[in-house]
C-alpha cells in the first residue's frame, strides 16, 4: 500500500494538484456544511503530502525534516518556559544561535564540500524564519502561551512548506482556531482557484517557456558573448522574467492551496516590477521574506542602534542598517560570491535611493508628472534586473569556468 | 451559494475535461508538417532522443537516412554529413540522433521504439571508443537521456522475453533513477525473472503512455524549433566549392583546419582548446596512461543494438572514429589500446554478419582529421562521406547471426 | 499626549501632518520602516510607553489618527 504512494516535489508537476484536489474535497466539503475545521482530517492529510514530498527515493530528508521539528520543537518550548520567569539577553541569543544553527550549517557544508545527509531538506530555511519569529514574539512579551500542537501544525503547514510565504504565528493561530463563514469560504475557494489557475500559466506556461526552452540558449550564447554584449542584456531579462514567473507561479500555488484549505496565507508578490524605486520594490518582491526581515532583523537592529545613540548621523545607522540586512539575505541564499555580491549591490542600492529621495526633498520644484514616473519605473527595472544578472551565477560561469 | 461554488469549481471541472479529451483520446500522434521535422532532423534535441513523435514521422518516409552516434554530431563543419547533404542536394537527409553522452543503452531504447520505422532500410551508426570504460556508461549520461515512454513501449510490447530483454531489464535496474521508482523497479525484476508483463499490468502501463505520448507531441515540437541548427548548416555550405570534387575538398579541408586550429600544438580547434583546455591543460599532461578501453558493460550493451538491428533487419554502416593522437602523446593515452578496442569490436561485428565497418583508428595521426580530442573534424568528414557513399551503392543484403555470448561476463571482461 | 505624539511625528518625518490626520504616511512615502523606528524609540523616551518592534503592524501605524489610537491603547 505504501508503496503505492508516489515521490512528488510540492507543486512541481501537475498531477500534484489533481492530488492535492482529491484529498481536499472530504475538507472542503465539511467546511462549507458545518462551517467548523475538520483538525484530524488535515493533520492525516497534512502526513500524506508529507510522506509524497520527503517519502521515497527522498526519504533522509524526511528524517532530516523529522529531527528538525524535534529540535525546534523542544527547543522553542523550553525558551518559553524560561521566559515566563526569566528575561535575560544571553538565553534570548543562545536560544536564536541553536534555531538557526542546523541552517547555517547546511549553508556552510557545501563550501568545505563535506555532506551530511540528515541535515538538510527542502524548505529548511522557511521552517526557520517560522520558528526564530516564535522565540523573538515571546522575548518581547507579545507571545505568553502556545500551545505545542499548534506551533507543530504552523511549522509543518504543508502547502509553504517548501518555499513559503513565511505566515506569522498568531495570524495563523487565529485561523487555525476559527472556521470561516460559508460564504467568505466560497469566495476564498473561488480566489483560491483563480490564483491556482494563474499559477498554471505563470509557472507551467510563462515559467516553462522561459526557463526550460530559452534560457539554455540565452544562457549558451551570453558566455559566448561575454560580459558587455548584448547577449548578456537579452540573458539578463530572460533569467529575470523567468525568476519572477517561477517563483511568482509557486507563491500563487501555495495561497490558493492554503485558501482551498480555508485560509489566508499572505500573499508573495504585487507586481514587483512596476516599482518606482528599490524600496518600493522590495515591498512587493517576496513580500512575506523581506517583510520577515524588516521586522525581525532591520527595525530590531535600529531600534537598538537609535536607542542606544551609536551613531549620531542618522543616515549612517540607517545605511549601516541596511548592509547588515542585506548582507545576511546574501548569505542566507548561500555562501557564494554572486549571492554576497547580490546583497551588496542590494544595500547599495537602497542607500543611493534614499539618498535621492532626501535630495527630491530639497528641490520640490523638481518636475513629477507621469514621464518622471514611467523613467522611474524603467530605470528601477534595470537595476533589478542587473542584481538578478549576479545572483544567476552566470558571472561565476564567465569568469572562473 | 450554488451559484458561487459554481463558479469556483466551473473551471477546475472544465479543465479536467479537456485535459481529459486532450490526452485520453487514442489518435495517431505523427507530425505532418515537414518544416518541422525537417529542423528535427539535424536538432539533436532532446525531443528526438527520449521522444518518439519526431523519429516515427520522420523515419517513415525514405528521405531520411538515419544516423546514430554522439556528441561529433553537434559539431557542425563543412564537411559534416548534414551540410553535404543540402549542399549537393543528395538524395537523402541526414536524420541525426543523439546526443553527449548518448551511449548504447540509449539507442537501443530509440531503436525499440523505432522498429517499424527502421525495418530493412539503411543507417550509419559512429562508436565512440569512449564509450567503453570499465563501469560502462555513467549514471548522470544514463538519467540525462532516459526515456519512460521509450521503456513503456518495449514493456508493452515485449511478448517473449528473451535473453536479450533480460540482460537489458537487469541492465536498467543498476541505475539510480529506476531503483527510486518503486513501481519501475517491481515490473522490471519481473522481467528480469523471465516473465513477461501481464495483459493488465500492460494496460495500465499504455494508459500511462498515452499521456507520455500526447506530451511528446504537444510539447516537443516547440521546444525542437528553440534547437534549430539550419542557419548554422547553410551557413557552412559557403565554405563548399560548388561541384563536390573530393581533391578540392581535402585543400579546402587543410585550409580550414590549419585556420581553425591556431593556437595550440595539439591540432584542437581554438574554441573548444580555449573553453576547456586552456588553463588546466598541465594537470592532463600523462593522466590518461592507464586508461582502458577494451573491457566492461558497454560491450554487452552494444551487443542489445545489434541484436535490435538484426531483429529489424537494418543495413548498417558502423564508423569507428580515432583519438587525436597528438592528444594522446601528451595524455599518454595509449594509441594500442585504442587498436585492441577497435580488433575487439570488428570481431563481435563481423563475426555476427555486420561487414560494412568503417574503422579509423589507423588515421589518428593525419592532420585535421579530428577536430578536437575526440571528435571527428574537417578530413574525418571526408572519409566517413567516402564510405557512407560506398554503403549506400551496396544492396547486398546482410544475414545475421547473432551469438549470445557477447552478452556474457567474460566476453566483456576478455 | 496627542500634541506629543504629534510633534515627535514632524520632528522624524520632517513633514506637516497637522492639515491631515488622515494622511497615509506609508503611501506618501513620509515614513519608513527606518523613521517608525525613530518614532518608537522617541514614544518609549519621552512617553514612557514601550511598544515591541515584534509586535509593531503597518495598518495600525498608518496615519497619525491611527498612530494616536494604538499609542493611547497601549498606554
Amino acid at each position: 500500500m505504501i508503496d503505492q504512494i508516489p515521490s512528488l516535489i510540492p507543486y512541481a508537476n501537475p498531477i500534484y494538484f489533481a492530488y492535492v484536489l482529491i484529498a481536499l474535497i472530504p475538507l472542503i466539503a465539511y467546511m462549507l456544511w458545518k462551517e467548523k475545521r475538520l483538525p484530524w482530517y488535515q493533520s492525516i492529510v497534512t502526513l500524506v503530502f508529507l510522506y509524497i514530498s520527503f517519502g521515497g527515493s527522498s526519504w533522509k530528508q524526511g528524517v532530516a525534516l523529522i529531527l528538525y521539528v524535534v529540535w525546534q520543537t523542544v527547543l522553542v518550548a523550553l525558551y518559553q518556559k524560561y521566559r515566563q520567569k526569566h528575561n535575560q539577553s544571553g538565553v534570548f541569543y543562545a536560544s536564536i544561535i541553536l534555531a538557526i544553527l542546523p541552517l547555517f550549517l547546511t549553508k556552510l557544508f557545501p563550501v568545505f564540500d563535506f555532506h551530511i545527509s540528515f541535515i538538510g531538506f527542502l524548505g529548511i530555511s522557511y521552517l526557520t524564519f517560522k520558528s526564530v519569529q516564535v522565540i523573538i514574539e515571546f522575548r518581547d512579551g507579545v507571545l505568553k502561551t502556545y500551545k505545542i500542537w499548534d506551533y507543530i501544525r504552523f511549522l509543518l503547514f504543508f502547502p509553504t512548506i517548501s518555499s513559503g510565504p513565511i505566515d506569522r504565528f498568531r495570524r495563523f493561530q487565529k485561523e487555525l482556531h476559527n472556521a470561516p463563514l460559508r460564504s467568505d469560504y466560497a469566495d476564498l475557494l473561488k480566489l483560491g482557484v483563480h490564483r491556482i489557475f494563474i499559477g498554471f500559466l505563470y509557472k507551467f506556461i510563462i515559467g516553462y517557456y522561459l526557463g526550460t526552452l530559452a534560457l539554455p540558449h540565452l544562457e549558451k550564447a551570453a558566455l559566448d558573448g561575454g560580459l558587455l554584449s548584448w547577449q548578456m542584456l537579452l540573458y539578463m531579462y530572460g533569467y529575470s522574467l523567468f525568476l519572477f514567473f517561477d517563483f511568482a507561479g509557486y507563491s500563487l500555488f501555495a495561497v490558493g492551496v492554503s485558501n482551498l484549505m480555508g485560509y489566508k496565507t499572505p500573499m508573495n508578490f504585487n507586481k514587483p516590477f512596476a516599482s518606482w524605486n528599490i524600496k518600493e520594490f522590495w515591498n512587493r518582491w517576496h513580500i512575506s521574506l523581506s517583510t520577515w526581515f524588516r521586522d525581525y532583523v532591520y527595525m530590531r537592529l535600529m531600534f537598538l542602534l537609535v536607542k542606544k545613540k551609536l551613531f549620531k548621523s542618522r543616515v549612517v545607522a540607517s545605511n549601516i542598517g541596511y548592509f547588515g540586512l542585506f548582507l545576511l539575505m546574501g548569505f542566507w541564499h548561500g555562501f557564494t560570491w554572486f549571492y554576497i555580491l547580490y546583497g551588496v549591490f542590494h544595500a547599495t542600492a537602497i542607500c543611493v535611493n534614499d539618498w535621492w529621495l532626501r535630495l527630491k526633498k530639497k528641490h520640490k520644484n523638481w518636475p513629477s508628472n507621469k514621464w518622471t514616473h514611467a523613467l522611474a519605473v524603467v530605470v528601477t527595472f534595470h537595476v533589478v534586473c542587473a542584481s538578478f544578472l549576479i545572483f544567476s551565477g552566470i558571472l561565476d560561469k564567465l569568469f572562473f569556468n | 451559494m450554488k451559484k458561487k461554488l459554481f463558479f469556483a469549481f466551473g473551471p477546475v471541472l472544465i479543465a479536467f475535461i479537456i485535459v481529459a479529451c486532450i490526452f485520453l483520446t487514442p489518435t495517431k500522434t505523427t507530425i505532418k508538417n515537414d518544416h518541422l521535422i525537417e529542423v528535427a532532423s539535424s536538432s539533436l534535441s532532446s525531443s528526438v532522443v527520449q521522444g518518439t513523435t519526431f523519429t516515427n514521422s520522420a523515419l517513415a518516409s525514405n528521405q531520411y537516412l538515419p544516423m546514430f552516434g554522439s556528441s561529433e554530431l553537434k559539431r557542425f563543419s563543412a564537411f559534416h554529413p548534414s551540410v553535404l547533404a543540402y549542399k549537393y542536394n543528395r538524395p537523402y537527409t541526414p536524420f541525426l540522433i543523439g546526443d553527449a553522452g548518448t551511449q548504447s543503452l540509449t539507442h537501443f531504447s530509440i531503436m525499440n521504439s523505432n522498429e517499424k520505422q527502421l525495418a530493412h532500410k539503411k543507417m550509419v551508426f559512429i562508436i565512440s571508443p569512449q564509450w567503453f570504460v570499465p563501469k560502462g556508461i555513467k549514471d548522470d549520461y544514463f538519467e540525462a537521456h532516459f526515456s519512460k515512454l521509450q521503456l513503456y513501449n518495449w514493456l508493452t510490447t515485449t511478448q517473449h522475453v528473451t535473453t536479450y530483454d533480460q540482460y537489458y531489464a537487469n541492465r536498467l535496474l543498476q541505475f539510480k533513477n529506476i531503483e527510486n521508482s518503486a513501481k519501475l523497479t517491481t515490473l522490471l525484476e519481473q522481467v528480469a525473472d523471465g516473465q513477461a508483463l501481464s495483459k493488465k499490468q500492460k494496460n495500465s502501463l499504455k494508459l500511462e503512455r498515452q499521456l507520455l505520448d500526447k506530451e511528446d507531441m504537444l510539447f516537443g515540437s516547440v521546444s525542437t524549433l528553440f534547437d534549430s541548427n539550419l542557419d548554422k548548416i547553410h551557413s557552412y555550405e559557403h565554405d563548399l566549392p560548388a561541384k563536390a570534387d573530393s581533391n578540392e575538398w581535402v585543400k579546402i579541408a587543410d585550409k580550414i583546419g590549419a585556420k581553425n586550429t591556431s593556437n595550440n600544438e595539439l591540432g584542437i580547434i581554438n574554441s573548444f582548446y580555449n573553453k576547456n583546455l586552456r588553463g588546466h591543460l598541465k594537470n592532463l599532461k600523462g593522466k590518461q596512461a592507464d586508461w582502458d578501453y577494451t573491457k566492461g558493460p558497454e560491450f554487452a550493451d552494444f551487443q542489445l543494438v545489434l541484436q535490435q538491428m538484426a531483429k529489424q533487419d537494418s543495413d548498417v554502416l558502423f564508423i569507428i572514429p580515432p583519438i587525436n593522437e597528438k592528444w594522446t602523446n601528451y595524455t599518454g593515452l595509449s594509441q594500442e589500446m585504442i587498436q585492441n578496442f577497435a580488433k575487439k569490436i570488428t570481431l563481435q561485428l563481423n563475426s555476427q554478419g555486420f561487414e560494412n565497418v568503417a574503422d579509423y583508428t589507423t588515421n589518428a595521426a593525419e592532420p585535421y582529421f579530428m577536430q578536437d580530442t575526440i571528435h571527428l573534424g574537417w578530413k574525418g568528414w571526408i572519409n566517413v562521406d567516402h564510405s557512407l557513399q560506398h554503403f549506400l551503392k551496396n544492396d547486398t543484403k546482410p544475414t545475421y547471426h547473432l551469438d549470445d555470448y557477447y552478452l556474457t561476463e567474460e566476453w566483456q571482461q576478455s | 499626549m496627542e500634541e506629543t505624539l504629534l510633534s515627535i511625528i514632524e520632528e522624524v518625518t520632517g513633514a506637516d501632518v497637522r492639515d491631515d490626520l488622515d494622511l497615509d504616511l506609508y503611501e506618501e512615502g513620509i515614513l519608513d520602516s527606518f523613521g517608525t523606528v525613530q518614532i518608537l524609540v522617541e514614544i518609549d523616551s519621552q512617553l514612557g510607553i514601550q511598544v515591541p518592534v515584534s509586535d509593531f503592524e503597518r495598518e495600525e501605524w498608518r496615519t497619525p489618527n491611527k498612530i494616536i489610537a494604538t499609542v493611547k491603547s497601549l498606554a
